[in-house]
């Protein structure tokens, strides 16, 4: 973590997590992300008092736009999004005194001219020395031209300062893709200046399964194949493609869910006990699982995968379209819009522990959630049969966390029934914070913890392939599900025997 | 969870039923899920009952899933109501009991909330101390009085002591220590030899135990360069800081109170001249009692500023 050890005030202060002063350069500064997520989680982050006197917000767009048609684009984007903390005072005015524009083509050298010119400008100004950091916010195929440029341009050099790169999700689109972008970028920056953004991971919630696991003494003992019978991770989203079929029909939900936010939250489940809470250590292990990992060479998909896509159906008591119905579609599509896949660890702590994962579009209801299900006691003592104990993880809604147990009915017989203790994580009265801010004030200080690294986007790209490989083949048996439902009956039949999905 | 909850209560009740009635407001709130998060034992005069109480309304849950407030002004008989009070997010137990010291050492204990943090607040501007605080604070996680005063003994190594000036300094500490992020100005630092505080009103505590703060930061041994005056002009509220000024050699660092609860920095030194504006609200009690229980453990910044302040003059 960079922290500026030479300023003893700072020492024991308990705002430990106080970036230096520096700018944020926001590529695509009109766009979407931009207005609804970015600038209110920064916003936040200013308002709080944790950026400091000597932050500033440069907006970089195609656009030509004045510096004061930006601060007034900076005001709507924070007065009309939800995701805007309440404004206190006269503190709009202030922060929009603190946002700056450049337009340019950003192909263009002269862009890049403009864009140090007015840094210089703003570290003259404010103090904000030579740190800082670019977000890009902008589509993928834009990614490379505006690292190079940077790079010719020398913004990319910390001779004087730090200067970072954050990279917006999705991270390639096949392995070979990846590895490409992956080189493109190290062309200018070195790996410790660059942040591969997955918001799943500025979730509080997901944050506290390493809290849980490793907090807590209770846990880690019976984290193994001795004790859990398999892992279920399940991300649902009850929304089709609201207009964003175009994207959809190149992505599919296995670039869309599966490579990325699936794979992260089955690291921090599986990872062995990192040997520091730090980027590195944490990283490490994450690797290491999915270096684990059972390889998906094409000719096993078909035994630990299913693919799925809605067709239409009913969902909160209206009809539903089906995918093929959806703009932007082509009516004969066969991208998948569910997945299950049944992944294997091969190492001393899960061999033969079955991680299932799912993701799909048009489901019942959206709902993310881990659920570690444990193995039966040997004896069943009780009548009835004993159940499985099973500790949860909502990611959302409702974050927090549940044990399912047996317990003892009242009566004279010795009857059990399976009971829930339930954690919400409201119960602490607070907020959840935007976990954009938690990344991008992460990435101000230098602390990599929950950016996904090289390494680990690319073996998380290797495991998907064969996937996707098998699957870019046309499928007649799409769709499968009925949009409203929890995905075709052959994901209910990959779990095997014995097993069902939660009931969410 | 509902943002509009109502309150629940006041009910009245003794102390051996004060847990039920708790129970059986708890039933008509249909709430199936609670924070166990700790107690917080407030002691106060009827004088600053509503003070307290208006205080503990705007604590989260997150801090203390209880409190429990001893009215000392009492008689032999303990009168004790039991609410539920709405915080964001779900509510909070509250329990005031009015007796004489006594009678409130045995009513309290059996009403603290087992295996949990306990934080024990002393609401009145009188002299910290006697015998009911002596035996909360053994069983104390944190003691928050006015630690330049506090008549008690050493406490236990368990228990930690806090101050709500300590924590009404906090966004002055922060605006200083943003004025040295820069590496230029923090070369300046060992230069820096005159500390200039002002404050509002006549409560002093906060400023001497800034004092303390920045001076042990800064490593000075004594207290020849601090100088702590009063701003009768300042518009702030009583106790709060209104003007910090760290100068020497050329160089000067300085936060002013503005308008509202805007504070101009200024920052010269080399050929640097800079000038900015922060927000810096004053710190409501509530906001205040948060900022010291969000870690109860022993701060060392502050015992190495409360030791300092304690050799001012």
């Amino acid at each position: 973590m960079t922290q500026t050890l030479a300023n003893p005030l700072r020492s024991g202060m308990r705002r430990k997590r106080a970036p230096e002063p520096c700018t944020l350069v926001i590529f695509g500064a009109t766009g979407d992300l931009t207005k609804r997520k970015l600038l209110p989680a920064v916003f936040g982050l200013w308002q709080d008092g944790q950026l400091g006197a000597g932050f500033s917000v440069l907006g970089v767009g195609r656009n030509p736009m004045s510096e004061e048609e930006f601060r007034t684009l900076v005001r709507q984007s924070l007065t009309t999004s939800k995701e805007t903390d309440e404004i206190e005072g006269n503190n709009l005015e202030k922060f929009a005194a603190v946002a700056h524009y450049v337009g340019g083509e950003f192909g263009e050298t002269g862009t890049y001219d403009a864009i140090g010119a007015k840094l210089r400008e703003i570290q003259e100004a404010r103090g904000a020395g030579d740190n800082a950091l670019f977000y890009l916010s902008t589509p993928p195929s834009l990614f490379e031209v505006i690292s190079q440029r940077l790079g010719d341009a020398g913004l990319a050099s910390e001779s004087d300062g730090w200067r970072r790169l954050i990279v917006e999700k999705p991270f390639g689109r096949d392995l070979a893709s990846a590895v490409a972008l992956n080189d493109a970028l190290h062309d200018v920056w070195k790996e410790h200046q660059i942040y591969r953004i997955d918001h799943y991971l500025g979730k509080e919630t997901v944050q506290n399964v390493l809290a849980i696991r490793f907090g807590n003494l209770i846990f880690e003992p019976i984290w193994n194949r001795s004790y859990v019978e398999h892992v279920q991770i399940t991300a649902a989203e009850d929304l089709g493609m609201e207009g964003r079929g175009g994207y959809y029909e190149e992505a599919g939900v296995v670039r869309d869910m599966l490579q990325n936010h699936l794979m992260q939250l089955f690291t921090l489940v599986a990872m062995e006990t990192p040997v520091a809470f730090d980027a590195n250590a944490i990283r490490d292990e994450k690797v290491k699982v999915l270096r684990s990992t059972r390889p998906i060479p094409v000719e096993r998909v078909s035994q630990v995968a299913v693919r799925g896509q809605y067709g239409p159906g009913t969902l909160y008591g209206e009809r539903a379209k089906g995918y093929r119905e959806e703009e932007k579609v082509a009516p004969d599509s066969s991208t998948p819009t569910f997945v299950a896949v049944k992944l294997e660890v091969d190492n001393w702590r899960w061999s033969g522990v079955p991680f299932f994962l799912r993701s799909g579009k048009r489901l019942p209801k959206k709902v993310t959630e881990i659920a570690v299900v444990f193995k039966r006691p040997p004896l069943g003592l009780f009548p009835g049969g004993t159940e499985r104990n099973v500790l949860a993880f909502r990611i959302q809604p409702d974050e927090g966390v549940s044990l399912k147990f047996s317990s003892k009915t009242p009566g004279q017989e010795n009857i059990l029934r399976e009971v829930v203790m339930d954690f919400r994580y409201d119960a602490f009265g607070a907020e959840l914070e935007s976990p954009y801010s938690r990344l991008l004030l992460d990435a101000m200080i230098g602390d990599a913890t929950l950016f996904p690294r090289e390494d680990e986007v690319q073996q998380a790209w290797e495991l998907v392939s064969g996937i996707l490989e098998a699957w870019s083949q046309p499928d007649a048996n799409l769709p499968n599900y009925a949009a409203g439902t929890w995905g075709p009956d052959a994901a209910d039949e990959l779990l095997g025997p014995d097993r069902r999905w939660r009931h969410l | 969870m509902p943002g509009n909850l109502q309150p629940l209560g006041p009910v009245k009740t003794d102390v051996r039923g004060a847990t039920n009635a708790l129970e059986s407001l708890w039933d008509e709130t249909h709430v199936e899920s609670r924070a166990y998060t700790g107690n917080i034992v407030a002691l106060t005069r009827s004088r600053s009952l509503p003070r307290v109480e208006e205080a503990l309304a705007t604590l989260g849950g997150r801090y203390a899933g209880r409190q429990i407030i001893g009215v000392m002004d009492g008689d032999e008989t303990v009168d004790v109501t039991v609410s539920l009070v709405p915080q964001k997010g779900g509510y909070v137990e509250r329990l005031v009991l009015d007796a004489n010291e006594e009678q409130l050492q045995g009513a309290i204990l059996p009403l603290l909330r087992p295996a949990t943090v306990n934080h024990v607040w002393w609401a009145t501007t009188e002299r910290p101390g006697g015998a009911l605080l002596a035996e909360l604070a053994e069983l104390a996680d944190q003691i928050i009085a006015n630690a330049l005063s506090l008549d008690l003994g050493p406490l236990g190594p368990h228990c930690s002591l806090t101050d709500l000036g300590w924590a009404r300094t906090s966004g002055w500490r922060e605006a200083l220590a943003q004025l040295f992020d820069p590496h230029e100005a923090a070369a300046a630092l060992p230069a820096l030899r005159q500390l200039t505080l002002r404050y509002a009103g006549d409560n002093d505590l906060p400023a001497r135990l800034y004092a303390g703060w920045a001076a042990t930061k800064l490593g000075w041994r004594d207290a020849e360069g601090v100088v702590i005056e009063a701003d009768p002009a300042s518009s702030r509220e009583n106790g709060d800081l209104s003007f910090v000024r760290l100068s020497g050699d050329g160089a000067e660092f300085q936060l002013t109170s503005d308008q509202g609860n805007l504070v101009r920095s200024t920052s010269v030194y080399g050929s640097v001249r800079r000038e900015a504006e922060l927000y810096l609200p004053a710190l409501s009690i509530g906001e205040g009692l948060a900022f010291v229980m969000a870690q109860p453990e022993q701060n060392e910044n502050f015992v190495s500023a409360l030791d300092f302040a304690r050799r001012l003059p």
